[in-house]
């Protein structure tokens, strides 16, 4: 099984197809969990990023809701002409899902929807069948799906075959930073599902993740703690601006097999001293 | 009768729409420029506040926008 299988490596592409938009950036960002707003503003830039996320949240009594932050967010995406992708982060049932998804619509005047449906609390692990059943609904009712699920492939499947042509299996429970934990199992969907586009979103912790994700072939990366939680958080962001970057050259300029014996890079023959052995 | 916003309760006379109480409440939800809306988990359009009833018991969630990843 290898992610070569995808695509002809020799075909530089270099726009990322959201259901027929095509992004220059390869890197979707979030906007959550920075220092201050001014340094997630910097760090969006910085990443080059022309997709970030956002959510909704019931507001509480007496305050002013998010309106504040949305304002931020607005005119951030103005000036770069940045595309929102919603999410229905918390969410634990189908139903929640869909009339969040209502909501997102009618707020962001989107159709984009990231949709997560969270079945476990404790790793944030998506509910497949929860997630499928609001899938259905959501694309029969018009919506651009991109779900955030594990990587199962069968569930990848299901979700492409209902009409997801964007999928976003995650490479580790979210804000866990540990990176690609089942190489096997992402290689097998990205091979597996040539026509899909397919980004890694939740458990980047490095830009050697993002890398490597790219490396094997993956359309997109999606993170947020690994730049927002960083010591610097605008110098992360441009990291992964380049990793991504590099990554997709990779993929595209097509890597070496491996081998299991060395293999001297240097010709041997007719260098000094060298004789070959008797048999 | 009661209903609840956001989790907390309100006493109002009788049923009424949507887009009467968030008039008759603007100030003290404090509502943001930007708000959508569920009554009893259910979605409700901006189009559909001023034909949509509230009723006792009902309850109406106000959702505005924050950052997310």
């Amino acid at each position: 099984m290898s992610a070569t299988n995808h695509s002809t490596n020799s075909e530089v592409n270099n726009s990322l197809n959201i259901y027929g938009s095509q992004m220059a950036s390869r890197l979707l960002i979030g906007t959550a969990l920075y220092p201050s707003p001014d340094i997630m503003k910097e760090s969006v830039i910085a990443t080059g990023s022309q997709i970030i996320t956002l959510s909704l949240k019931r507001q509480a009594p007496e305050t002013n809701g998010g309106e504040q932050i949305w304002q931020y967010i607005q005119t951030l995406s103005n000036e770069h002409q940045l595309k929102l992708l919603p999410n229905t982060a918390g969410c634990k049932t189908a139903k929640e899902a869909i009339n969040l998804a209502y909501m997102s619509r009618e707020l962001f005047g989107t159709d984009w929807l990231k949709l997560e449906v969270i079945g476990d609390d404790y790793n944030l692990q998506p509910d497949a069948i929860e997630l499928v059943a609001a899938a259905k609904q959501l694309v029969a009712d018009g919506f651009k799906v991109l779900p955030y699920c594990t990587d199962d492939l069968v569930l990848c499947q299901r979700l492409y075959d209902l009409g997801c042509e964007v999928i976003m299996p995650w490479a580790s429970p979210i804000g866990t930073g540990k990176g690609l934990l089942n190489r096997y199992n992402l290689e097998t969907i990205r091979a597996r599902l040539p026509q899909s586009t397919l980004i890694i979103d939740a458990g980047i912790g490095k830009p050697s993740d993002a890398s490597l994700a790219m490396e094997m072939g993956f359309d997109g990366v999606l993170l947020n703690s690994a730049v927002a939680l960083a010591q610097q958080p605008v110098a992360m962001a441009t990291a992964f601006k380049l990793a991504v970057e590099a990554g997709r050259i990779a993929y595209c300029a097509g890597l070496m097999p491996e081998r299991q014996t060395a293999q001297a890079s240097t010709p041997t023959l007719a260098t000094p001293f060298w004789h070959q052995a008797d048999s | 009768m009661t209903i609840h916003i956001n989790g907390k309760p309100y006493d109002i006379d009788a049923s009424i729409t949507i887009a009467d109480l968030l008039a008759r409440y603007q100030e003290q939800l404090s509502l943001p420029a930007h708000f959508a809306l569920a009554l009893n988990q259910g979605f409700v359009g901006k189009a559909d506040y001023q034909t949509t009833q509230v009723n006792k018991g009902d309850s109406l969630d106000i959702f505005s926008p924050i950052q997310g990843g």
